[in-house]
Formats: C-alpha cells, sequence, structure tokens
C-alpha cells in the first residue's frame, strides 16, 4: 500500500448558487519518501488537495490515507493530533509569527512535537544559525522562507507539505529553497509535496501529478530526478 | 469629501461595527454619567424650588420663648423688606388609638403628633396646603394629614379615621377645642421637607407625625411660629447666594428689631396674665373639690356596678322559676284543652249516630209517603166523616133498643093493642112487614127484630174499632211529622256542634306550636339574661382599671391645670428674659440637609466621568492606531491617486467624531433623564419633595461633548498624522515592526528561557503596543475600582446596621424599656423585671438640637447620661472613632460622635453648643467616638449636673440586655414586652431588633440600587475593554491564528495565545484596581453620606475578593466570546496572501 493515497475524492463548496467543485475525483498514490510536485494552473484544485492532504479541509465524498490511516474518517482532535505530529507545512508566505525571533519561530512548532529535532540544528540546516536572534521583519523573503521550513523541519514529521515555496521568492532564492526541500528529502527520507503553478520545477521530482479543472489529468514517476539547482524556469 | 470616499467611510463603520460601538459606549458611559451626575444638583434644587414656589415656603421663621400675637405679626409685617407674614399655630400632643390606648412611634416611644392650626376658609400667603384627596377639614372635629404619611401609614392616617390627642402633662382641652379629629382628605405640605421631623418638647422629644385642623380649634389665638417672606427672595432659586443674601438682609432687619417686639409682647403678656393666674390660683381648690366629687361619684358607680354585679345570680335565678312556673301552667292549660275536645268530640259522634239513624228512618218513610201532610188531611177528613156516620148509626142503635124494650114488655104484657103499637114502632126500625099479626107472629116479629139489633151491635163495635184505628193511624202520621221537624232542626245544631268541634281541633293543633314558641322565647329570654350577667362581671373585672384610669384622667387633668398655671408663673417669670429667634427656611427640617445632599452630588460628577473618558480616549486611540494601520495600504493607494492628506485622514476623523457624537447624544439623553431620577428616588426616603423634573443642560451636554471629541478625536489624530505623512511607498508595505523588539526581561534569561514561546509572544506583544496596554489596563483597573466601591458601599451600607447595634457592636442592649413620669425628687429605683432579662442600665436620654461655633446650623443628636458607669460597656461602646481603643468614660466634657465632629467641624476641646431650655450650653468636647447611625452624645452624671446647672436629670429609660435564648426569639420579646409594660413604672418598650428590621429594608434597597449602578457601569467598561482588545488582537492576528492552527494547536492553545495577554492585563488591572478603589471608595462613601449617618468606611476583605472575582469573571465571559471567534478561524487564511 502506497504511503498516501487518494481514492474518488471529492470536494464541493457551497457558494449561494450551485456548489462548486474544487476536486471532482482526484485519485493518486505516492509512496513514502518520495519529492513529489503537483502542478497545475490556478483553481486546478491543487490548493484543495494540500488543503485534505494537510488535515486542514474535509473531504465531501472520497478518502485519504496516509501511512495506512484514512485522514477523511477523523474528527477534529484526530486531524489536529495528525497535523500537529505527522505533518510540516511551508507557506507560501512563511507565515512567521512577527514577535518572535527566528529560533523563537522554529520553537513554537519544536514544543508542540513529539520528537521534535533541536531549533537550533535545524536552523543550522538551513543554514541560518547566524540569524537566530533576528525578527522576521529583519530578514529577508528568502530567509523567512528557510527560517518557515526549518519550522517545519523541527517537528520531524514524516510528510513535508510546501504551498508554493517559491511564489513570494526571486530566482535564485527560490532554487536555493527548492534545492534545501530536495536535500531534505534525500537525507531524512521525508516525503515532500510540494505544491506549485511552475511547471519547469516538473523534473525535479521523483512524482508529478498534473492536476485541471479539479481532476488528475496525468501522472508520471520520474526514475531519474533532476538536481534542483539544475533546473532552469 | 468625495462620495467614493463617504462610501468607504460607511462600508467601514459597517465593517468595523463592533470598534465603532466600543467607541460609541465609551464616549456614551463618560458623557452620560458627566451629564446626568452634573444635572442631579441643579434638578434637585429646581426640584425643591418649585415644590418650596408651590407651596409658597416662607423664608424666614420666627420662633419667641413666649409665643406671638396679632399685634407681633403685624409689627413684622411692618419691617422693611418683609413681604408677608403667617402667624402658625401649632400643639404637639400624644397620640392615642380608638380605645384609648397610647400609640407607639416607629422607635417605640410615645407617637407625638403636632396639630397645626390652618385658616382653611382663607388660606394664608405663606405655607399653604394643596389638597390631594377628599376634601378640607369645614369644622373644628376634623383635620387633613399630609399624602405622604397616609400612603405611609395608612393604618393611623386614613381618610374617615379618627385621631385622639391627649396632651402630655397638660390639658390639650385649654389648647383645642376638642381632642379627637376625623381625617377628611390629604394635603401636600411644605411645613416638613424631611422625613426626620425634628425634635418636640412632649413625649420622648422627638416628632412622629402631623396634621393641620381649622384654625378656628385653637382656643388661644397665641401663634408658635412667625413666618414671613422676603421682598424679592422669590426671584431667585432657594439654595442660590442671590437668595441666601436678600433673605439675610431682612433677617437682620428683623433681628434688630425683635429687641422691642418682645419687650412689648411680654408687657401684653404680663397685663393679660397677672389677673388670669391670681384667679387661677384661687379657683384651683374650687377644682379640687370638684374633681374629689366628681372621683366620689365616680366610686358609687364602682359600688352600684359591683352591687349589681353580685345580685346579678340571685335575680337570674328568680326570673328564671318564675317564666318556667308559667310556661308549666301554659302546658296545663293545653292538656286540659285536649281532654275537653276529646268529650265533646264523643258526644258529637253519639248525636251523629242517632241522627243518621233518624235521617235513614225518616227517609224510609217518606218513601212510603211522598206527602205524608196532604195524606194526614185526607185521612183526618175521612175519619171525621166515619165519626159522624159511627154516631148516627149508634144514636139510630139506642132508639131501635128501646123500641125492642118497649116492643118485649108488650109482649110480656101480652094485651093486643100495646103489641099492635109496638109492632108499629118497632116496624119504625126493623123490616117486619105489615099487619094483621097475630101475637105469635108479632113475638116472631119482635124475636127477629131482637137477632138484627144484635147484628147491628156487633156491626157497631167494628165500626168503632176501625175508627179507632183510623186515629191511631193519624197520631202516628202527625207524630212523624213531629219528629221529622224536630230532626231537621237536629241537623242544624248538629252542624252548629261540628264547626264547634274543628275550631276545637285546630286551635288545639295549633298549641303545642305556641308552646315550644313560648319555650323558645324563655330560653332566649333567659340566655339574654345570662349574657347580661356575664357582660356585668366580664365588666367587673375591669371596672377597678376603668375607675383607675378614670381618676388618674381627673387627677391629670387636675395636675395639668396646677401645671398650667405654675408654667403661667413661669412664663412671667421668664418674660424679662424673652427673646426673638430669627431662622431661615434651615429651620424646616430637612431643608438644609437637601441643599447638602444635592451639591454633594456634584461630587461624583467629577469621579465616574473622569474614568471613562479616560478609557474612552484610550479605546479610540488604539482602535483608530488600529484601522489607520490596517489601512495603511489602501492609504498609500490613494495617496499615490493624488488624494491629499487632509482628504485621507478624513475619513478616520469623521470615523471618530461621529462615534463620538452619536455616543454623546445617547449619553446625554440617558445621562439626563435617567441618573437624577434615579438618584432624587432614592433621596425620597429621606426628604419629602414630592416630584423632579428632568432638564436637558446644554452646558453641561457640551463640555462633555468637548471632551468627547477631544479625547477620541485628539486621538484619532494622534494616530492618523503620523501615518499619513509617510510616502505611499512604504505606506504600501506592511509597518515594520518597531525597533527595540527584545524586551527587558531578556536580559535574565533563566526567565525567558523558560517562558515557551506563547509566553514570549505574549510578552513582547503585551509590551508592544502601550497604547493598547494603557487601554486595558485602566479600563480593567476601573472596573475593579469601581467594583471595589461598589460592594465597600454596599456592603458598608449593609454592615452598618450590625456595627451599630449588634453583639459587638455600638449599642449592645437588647432594648430599652421608657420609664413613666418619675415624681420629682423622688430616688430612682430600678423597678422589678421579670425573668428573660439580665441586666439593666438606667440612663437619661433627651433630643437635643447641638450646633457649634464653627457651624451654626443645628443638628438633632440624642443626649445619654447614664445613671452609672460601671456597666456601661455592657449596653453601649464607647470607642475611638479613628482608633477603635475603648475610651473611658468620666469628665467634665462631653463625648461626641465621629460624624458629628466631622459636621460641626469640632475636635477634642472645642466646645460643643447644645440647646438647653432656651439657652444655649456650651461643653467642651472630651472625646470623640464611633458611631454610625444618628448622633449620640454621652455626658456623666456629674458633667451634665454642672452644665445644665440643674440637678442631675432622672432617668427615664432602662437599657436591657437579655438572655441569649431570648434574643432571636420574637414571640418571648413580645411576652416579655407585655410583662414589661404591665409595670406601672415601664410605658413602652423598644427592642433594638424591631428598628433593625425597619432600617434594614431600605438600607438594602438603597445598597442594592448602589450595587447595580456600580457593577452595571464596571461591567460595561471591563466588556468594551476586553472585548475590544480581544477583538483588535484577534484581527491582527488572523493569521498567526491560522498558520498556528495549522501547525497542530489545539483550541486551548490557540485560545491560550490570545487570552493570556488578556489575562496578565486583567490580573494587572484587578490589581491596580483594587489599590486605587480604596480611596475612590473613600471619596464616594463620603459624598454619598447624610447627615444623620456615618457608614462604615473601612473595607472589609471579601469586598476586595468581590470585586476582584466579579472583574474577573467579566474577563472570562469576554474571553468566552472570543474563544467562539477564535474557533471559527479558517486554517485555509494561512495559505493567503498578505492583504
Amino acid at each position: 500500500m502506497a504511503f498516501i493515497e487518494f481514492s474518488g475524492v471529492v470536494k464541493e463548496y457551497e457558494t449561494g448558487g450551485a456548489p462548486i467543485r474544487a476536486a471532482d475525483g482526484v485519485d493518486f498514490a505516492i509512496e513514502e519518501g518520495e519529492f513529489v510536485i503537483i502542478v497545475g494552473s490556478s483553481g486546478a484544485g491543487k490548493t484543495t488537495v494540500l488543503n485534505i492532504l494537510g488535515g486542514m479541509d474535509n473531504a465531501t465524498a472520497g478518502s485519504v490515507t496516509v501511512g495506512g490511516q484514512e485522514i477523511t474518517a477523523f474528527d477534529n482532535r484526530q486531524l489536529i493530533h495528525y497535523r500537529r505530529h505527522k505533518v510540516g507545512f511551508v507557506f507560501q508566505f512563511y507565515n512567521l509569527i512577527p514577535n518572535l525571533t527566528a529560533l523563537e519561530n522554529i520553537d513554537i512548532a519544536a514544543e508542540l512535537s513529539r520528537h521534535p529535532l533541536p531549533a537550533s540544528f535545524v536552523l543550522e540546516e538551513v543554514g541560518l544559525s547566524e540569524r537566530a536572534g533576528n525578527f522576521p521583519a529583519q530578514l529577508s523573503g528568502g530567509e523567512q522562507q528557510r527560517v518557515s521550513i526549518a519550522r517545519a523541519l523541527a517537528k520531524n514529521p514524516s510528510l513535508l507539505l510546501c504551498d508554493e515555496p517559491t511564489g513570494a521568492l526571486d530566482y535564485i532564492t527560490g532554487k536555493q529553497i527548492l534545492t534545501l526541500l530536495q536535500d531534505t528529502c534525500l537525507r531524512t527520507g521525508t516525503t515532500v509535496v510540494v505544491i506549485t503553478h511552475n511547471a519547469a520545477l516538473e523534473p525535479m521530482a521523483d512524482r508529478v501529478i498534473r492536476m485541471r479543472s479539479g481532476k488528475v489529468t496525468d501522472m508520471t514517476v520520474n526514475p531519474m530526478p533532476a538536481d534542483a539547482a539544475d533546473i532552469e524556469w | 469629501m468625495k462620495k467614493t470616499l463617504l462610501i468607504d467611510f460607511f462600508r467601514s463603520v459597517k465593517g468595523t461595527l463592533s470598534r465603532f460601538l466600543s467607541i460609541l459606549v465609551m464616549v456614551a458611559l463618560g458623557v452620560g454619567f458627566y451629564t446626568g451626575l452634573k444635572a442631579v444638583s441643579p434638578d434637585m434644587v429646581s426640584a425643591a424650588g418649585a415644590f418650596y414656589t408651590a407651596r409658597r415656603l416662607a423664608d424666614i421663621v420666627l420662633i419667641s420663648t413666649i409665643g406671638f400675637d396679632e399685634a407681633d405679626a403685624a409689627a413684622v409685617r411692618e419691617i422693611p423688606g418683609v413681604a408677608s407674614v403667617t402667624a402658625q399655630l401649632a400643639a404637639d400632643g400624644l397620640l392615642y388609638d380608638a380605645e384609648g390606648a397610647p400609640l407607639q412611634s416607629l422607635t417605640g416611644t410615645a407617637y407625638v403628633l403636632r396639630v397645626f392650626g390652618y385658616d382653611f376658609a382663607e388660606p394664608p400667603p405663606l405655607n399653604t396646603l394643596r389638597l390631594v384627596t377628599g376634601r378640607m377639614p369645614q369644622d373644628a372635629g376634623e383635620c387633613v394629614v399630609t399624602e405622604r404619611e397616609a400612603q405611609a401609614n395608612p393604618d393611623i392616617y386614613s381618610i374617615g379615621k379618627d385621631l385622639i390627642l391627649r396632651g402630655d402633662g397638660e390639658d390639650l382641652l385649654t389648647v383645642l377645642q376638642t381632642e379627637t379629629y376625623r381625617i377628611v382628605g390629604t394635603v401636600e405640605s411644605a411645613d416638613f421637607l424631611s422625613a426626620e421631623l425634628g425634635a418636640s418638647q412632649a413625649g420622648a422629644g422627638e416628632l412622629s407625625g402631623y396634621i393641620y385642623i381649622p384654625k378656628e380649634a385653637f382656643l388661644r389665638t397665641d401663634a408658635v411660629y412667625l413666618l414671613a417672606s422676603a421682598e424679592g427672595a422669590a426671584a431667585y432659586t432657594a439654595y442660590t447666594e442671590e437668595y441666601n443674601a436678600v433673605v439675610a438682609e431682612v433677617m437682620e432687619r428683623i433681628e434688630a428689631s425683635s429687641g422691642n417686639l418682645v419687650k412689648a409682647r411680654a408687657a401684653r403678656l404680663e397685663a393679660e396674665y397677672k389677673p388670669l393666674l391670681s384667679a387661677g390660683w384661687e379657683e384651683l381648690p374650687l377644682k379640687r373639690k370638684e374633681a374629689e366629687a366628681g372621683l366620689a361619684q365616680a366610686r358609687e358607680d364602682l359600688k352600684g356596678l359591683k352591687q349589681a354585679i353580685a345580685d346579678g345570680p340571685a335575680e337570674y335565678k328568680a326570673q328564671e322559676t318564675a317564666a318556667r312556673a308559667e310556661l308549666e301552667a301554659k302546658k296545663q292549660e293545653l292538656a286540659d284543652g285536649t281532654r275537653l275536645y276529646k268529650e265533646k268530640k264523643a258526644e258529637y259522634d253519639k248525636g251523629k249516630a242517632a241522627y243518621d239513624a233518624a235521617q235513614k228512618e225518616i227517609a224510609a218513610f217518606l218513601k212510603e209517603h211522598p206527602e205524608p201532610e196532604s195524606e194526614l188531611a185526607m185521612a183526618k177528613e175521612e175519619y171525621q166523616k166515619g165519626a159522624a156516620a159511627l154516631e148516627k148509626a149508634s144514636s139510630a142503635l139506642t132508639l131501635a133498643k128501646n123500641a125492642l124494650k118497649v116492643a118485649r114488655a108488650a109482649l110480656s104484657s101480652g094485651l093486643p093493642e100495646k103489641i099492635n103499637s109496638a109492632v108499629t114502632l118497632l116496624k119504625q126500625y126493623f123490616p117486619i112487614g105489615d099487619m094483621p099479626l097475630t101475637l105469635e107472629e108479632a113475638k116472631e116479629k119482635i124475636t127477629a127484630a131482637e137477632t138484627s139489633l144484635a147484628e147491628k151491635e156487633a156491626d157497631l163495635t167494628a165500626q168503632q174499632k176501625a175508627l179507632a184505628d183510623a186515629q191511631k193511624q193519624i197520631e202516628e202520621a202527625e207524630s212523624k211529622l213531629a219528629q221529622y221537624a224536630e230532626f231537621q232542626t237536629a241537623g242544624e245544631q248538629l252542624a252548629a256542634a261540628e264547626a264547634e268541634l274543628k275550631a276545637a281541633a285546630a286551635q288545639l293543633e295549633q298549641a303545642p306550636a305556641l308552646l315550644a314558641e313560648a319555650e323558645a322565647e324563655l330560653e332566649r329570654k333567659l340566655a339574654e339574661a345570662r349574657q347580661q350577667l356575664a357582660q356585668l362581671q366580664t365588666l367587673a373585672l375591669t371596672a377597678d382599671s376603668r375607675y383607675a384610669n378614670k381618676e388618674k384622667e381627673i387627677r391629670d387633668r387636675l395636675a395639668a391645670a396646677e401645671r398650667e398655671l405654675v408654667r403661667g408663673e413661669n412664663l412671667i417669670k421668664s418674660l424679662p428674659t424673652a427673646k426673638w429667634q430669627v431662622s431661615s427656611r434651615d429651620a424646616f427640617a430637612g431643608y438644609a440637609n437637601y441643599g447638602d445632599t444635592a451639591v454633594n452630588m456634584e461630587a461624583f460628577a467629577l469621579v465616574f466621568p473622569v474614568i471613562f473618558f479616560l478609557i474612552a480616549a484610550l479605546v479610540s486611540l488604539t482602535t483608530m492606531t488600529r484601522m489607520v494601520e490596517d489601512e495603511r495600504g489602501q492609504q498609500g493607494v490613494l495617496k499615490a491617486c493624488g488624494y491629499a492628506a487632509p482628504a485621507i485622514g478624513a475619513k478616520y476623523l469623521l470615523y471618530a467624531l461621529s462615534a463620538a457624537a452619536l455616543g454623546s447624544l445617547l449619553g446625554a439623553v440617558l445621562g439626563f433623564s435617567a441618573i437624577p431620577p434615579a438618584i432624587f428616588r432614592a433621596y425620597q426616603l429621606l426628604y419629602l419633595i414630592p416630584e423632579m423634573e428632568v432638564h436637558f443642560y446644554s452646558g453641561y451636554a457640551l463640555t462633555a461633548l468637548g471632551a468627547a471629541v477631544l479625547s477620541t478625536v485628539g486621538a484619532v489624530v494622534f494616530s492618523v498624522l503620523r501615518a499619513l505623512r509617510e510616502r505611499p511607498a512604504s505606506l504600501m508595505r506592511p509597518k515594520a515592526p518597531k525597533a527595540g523588539k527584545a524586551v527587558f526581561l531578556e536580559s535574565f534569561p533563566v526567565i525567558w528561557r523558560n517562558l515557551g514561546f506563547s509566553g514570549k509572544v505574549t510578552v513582547r506583544n503585551l509590551l508592544r503596543s502601550k497604547k493598547r496596554f494603557m487601554m486595558t489596563f485602566a479600563g480593567v483597573a476601573g472596573c475593579t475600582a469601581l467594583l471595589l466601591t461598589g460592594f465597600g458601599i454596599g456592603a458598608s451600607i449593609r454592615t452598618m446596621l450590625d456595627e451599630q447595634f449588634g453583639e459587638d457592636g455600638i449599642m449592645r442592649f437588647d432594648g430599652q424599656a421608657l420609664l413613666a413620669g418619675q415624681p420629682e425628687g423622688v430616688d430612682f429605683t430600678v423597678p422589678a423585671l421579670p425573668e428573660g432579662i439580665t441586666e439593666t442600665l438606667p440612663i437619661y436620654m433627651q433630643n437635643l438640637d447641638i450646633s457649634s461655633a464653627e457651624h451654626p446650623r443645628t443638628m438633632e443628636a440624642t443626649l445619654i447620661v447614664p445613671e452609672r458607669t460601671d456597666n456601661l460597656r455592657s449596653f453601649i461602646a464607647l470607642d475611638d472613632d479613628k482608633t477603635g481603643a475603648m475610651l473611658s468614660f468620666k469628665g467634665e466634657g462631653v463625648y461626641i460622635d465621629g460624624k458629628t465632629a466631622e459636621v460641626l467641624k469640632l475636635s477634642v476641646g472645642d466646645s460643643l453648643r447644645i440647646a438647653w431650655g432656651g439657652s444655649a450650653l456650651e461643653i467642651p468636647v472630651t472625646s470623640i467616638s464611633r458611631n454610625y447611625v444618628y448622633h449620640y452624645i454621652y455626658m456623666t452624671r456629674e458633667a451634665f449636673a454642672a452644665a445644665s446647672g440643674s440637678s442631675a436629670a432622672a432617668p427615664n429609660c432602662l437599657l436591657l440586655k437579655l438572655e441569649a435564648a431570648h434574643r432571636e426569639d420574637g414571640e418571648s420579646k413580645a411576652a416579655l414586652s407585655r410583662s414589661l409594660t404591665d409595670t406601672a413604672e415601664i410605658s413602652a418598650v423598644v427592642w433594638n431588633s424591631t428598628v433593625i428590621a425597619e432600617v434594614r429594608g431600605m438600607a438594602n434597597m438603597l445598597s442594592g440600587v448602589v450595587m447595580a449602578v456600580f457593577t452595571v457601569s464596571a461591567g460595561l467598561l471591563a466588556f468594551v475593554v476586553l472585548y475590544n482588545l480581544n477583538n483588535i488582537n484577534i484581527y491582527e492576528r488572523l493569521r498567526e491564528l491560522a498558520t498556528i492552527k495549522v501547525l497542530g494547536f489545539t483550541d486551548g492553545e490557540a485560545d491560550m495565545y490570545i487570552w493570556r495577554e488578556n489575562i496578565i492585563l486583567t490580573l494587572l488591572g484587578i490589581g491596580a484596581g483594587l489599590l486605587f478603589g480604596v480611596p475612590l471608595h473613600g471619596f464616594v462613601i463620603r459624598s454619598a453620606e447624610i447627615e444623620s449617618m456615618m457608614f462604615v468606611r473601612t473595607l472589609a476583605p471579601v469586598n476586595f475578593a468581590l470585586a476582584a472575582a466579579v472583574a474577573a469573571g467579566f474577563a472570562v465571559f469576554v474571553n468566552a466570546l472570543a474563544h467562539r471567534r477564535i474557533k471559527g478561524i479558517d486554517m485555509v487564511g494561512a495559505l493567503k496572501s498578505v492583504e
């Protein structure tokens, strides 16, 4: 059984009139330790997939299993537990707590988790030890995103979800972040799922899931993924 | 302002309604309290002013030690500046109920009633009455009472009830025409403005009520008061400087003339009284004799009554025997009647049977002889005929017999001629044929004649017999007819007899009922007789006491007459020192206190609004700062579009301004209309001003509006100006966090490291936004201080009674027994008391007017002079007002209570002025003792004797201590009261518990109102501030909250992320509020106190705990609201881009 399995996942939003189907029977499976890229244009349903996979939203129909547990059957408490211990998030806009320093922002996650990695260690992992005492506003976008990744990693998650991690960054910084994510995946064996509209990132993934109009249109497994540093866009 | 910006403004208000409302509510609170409290004083003054004007309240009151007459009134009227004068007749008496039992006042003393004489026909120019219900009195036995008393005491003062008055030691009938007054109406009057009516010479010195009677009911026209009004004073409102100045001037003028006027009056009195007095003294023995005669008569009556009672039973017995005999006779009569009836009935029955038989017989006869009369007549006729025929035949027979005799004789002679002639004769009578006849033949013929004669004879006899039979038949018929006639009369007789019998039967039938009635009547009469007997016997039970009462009344009247004379003598003696006391309206009980109260209220108008305005400013500062910062991007865009800074800033100004203006309007309307009436209503418990009109004071409203605008708009200007100076580009970037992010706490790594990220966030947040910190801190502190003040005052009012009357309080005795007048010169001995009373202390107690040099206005106090001092502390605790240390009771001076010292501005060593029988005593203050309710001053017997110059006053009251078992038991107390008042020496008993119960209701209401006002305003304050803080915090950290939720925070952890800050601020605020509340409570309680009370001014720990708990409760409530909002935050928001 695959690490992550989506089968027939439907998500409908009630918006006054006719319900909108954001996910319309999504089926895919992801193996443990894979670096996965879910790609699609705006409105393809990739964020919906991320929300459901991240335990932030419920599916209207279908089932999602992660590591053998059917998260679509979880109640609110179980979802919180799942987010807390299993999932690491990297947001497009970093979402660091402005009133905490870089190190303290990582502590947030570390204090939550059962088997955390030391905050300073993770910070060193992302190469920001010397900025530990700085507040987010004193960091550049790339640095903030690295803190964000460090925060996600500090929880020692089995699944790392990244929502357009390079969306707000320039080319070079974006590349550095992608490299970091790829390295993390390789070194720690964490399953990494990156959501992006940027198809140019496809080559670096072990598995590429393409979406359009709430459906998976295509899924390819890449036996020889490219190094993130070699990708151009 | 451009239209689009206006639309934006309205949308902003709509979108941030809770912020808008929080500014509005804070402003409304501040403005409401400010305007409302400011308006209380002028509203109360104008309410009083309107009432005074309506009732034409006099400006000046004159009291003379020797009263006033018409000449005095006329003279005062002539004094320049005096507009009008009214002479007021008055007398004080004790009130009795219809059974003649004395009534008690609330405090258990004799009920002293003041009777004012009023000219109902032609109302006086000053102190007029207004009829409320019923009608005005028309004759001397009628009166009107005040509507307020009628409402408060309907048992005593209802229309139609009678009030019976007696003099206290004097004969009221020498002053008034009658002692009984029927209430015919209720009025509104202004002679008393306070529920406390002040002092009286009668009873225990405390006036309990007052009524108005026609002045014609007064026998003497000497007035007790002269009321005067000052020219021009009516133009000014009472209590104002201008008013006081006008009145003071006139008062001075009256004062100046009073010396001569009083001398003239004294001369008139002397001339009038001297002859009266000497006549009175002469008359006195006569009166005494008269009284003795009256008493003798009463004794005689008593004896008669007793005799009647003694004879009663025997008389009754005799009456009963006679009546019963009469009844027996009647019964016998009935029995006789019945017997007689029975006899007559039998007789009748017999007659009736005979009659019935006869009737049957007659009926048969009549059937046979339908016409008996005519039949009888025919029979008679036939009989007559028969009789005539018989007679003829008889005489013919006799002739024939004679002829035969002749023939025989002839035959015997045998002579043929003789025979021939005989035969010829015979031929006449017998058919024997012709002659020739031989003898033989003749012989034969004679024999044949003889046979025929025999035949004829037999025939006649038969005929005779038939006639006799007919005769008999006729006779029989005649007798039958006679019998018939007789029978008819018999029928009539029988009918009569029957009627008679029927009547008799009817009579007999009624007889038993009549008899029963007679018996019932008898029993009733007997019962009546018995009842009369019983009544007589009960009468006998009270006869002695009634006689005693009567005797007392007669002796009292006599004593009163004598006292009257003595009083007259004393009056004459006092004439040289007579003087007038000229007072302002202060003479009307309650006038001055009411004014003070009104002024005190102004003090509140400062405290509350300052708190609320300060917080309003902080709320609007934080809110507007937040808003301006939130909309940085928009401002940047607008600026980039070319809008000038003022145009952009106008929106925020308008936002604050409209919130402030709306809030001010709302606050002013609520403040002006709600607060003064609420406070006025509370004070109506104490003052008799009937109604208050609410006014809108634009000055106060504008001041409040100004303050509101200044605090809110000022805050906006402050935050907007800074933002709008920035360039569009920097505006469009999110505002960089302020420098100096590291807080001082970080220099203590031990603490800092153990804080955890939540703690760190909290600490940094707290210190980052000082405005918000201040707002919340001040708000919660204000809330807590208000709560502490509210609970403190509530508790003060409630515990005051326990502190005053409790077992460890000041007045520790359980009750007072008021002693009946003790003959002068007799040493006091404690009367024998029933069981259950453990200890007693005789005291002399008197209500007095006291004043001081610094405070010439008099106030009322009760003087207590204990007979003994060794056990004083079991009854009254004299402790130092400040330190609570026990005071030793001794020395030449007077002990006064704390509130008296405060009002009269006296300290130890100053002298207290006591009004004592027309003169003023100056007595140095020895110590100031603790006391809460009313005013008590204490002196030792020696000190009092020395100060008053008289022998120490005899005890008139006995303080009682009860066994613990009786203390809480109302029934055993009532029983004790009864057995105590049965003692001749004790006239009335008052239990402290009764007094407390009476006051406790009012105290609880007052404390309830106070606590409600404080709690509600504190709650609003806390709510607005904390809600606002949460609101801003949540709004500002939506993204943070969404993020931490994505990170796996539980609901509780997410709540704490917001609450922690709130909780810390609340705790800090509560701490500060408890500190700040102490002086606030002190200030408010001093302002709220009235002259006759000192509240417990210290705060009990429980009040601190309560205030903190309630403030925390408010915070919990607001946080609970925040929980719902936090729970509702959508995690997906964390993924969205920065706005």
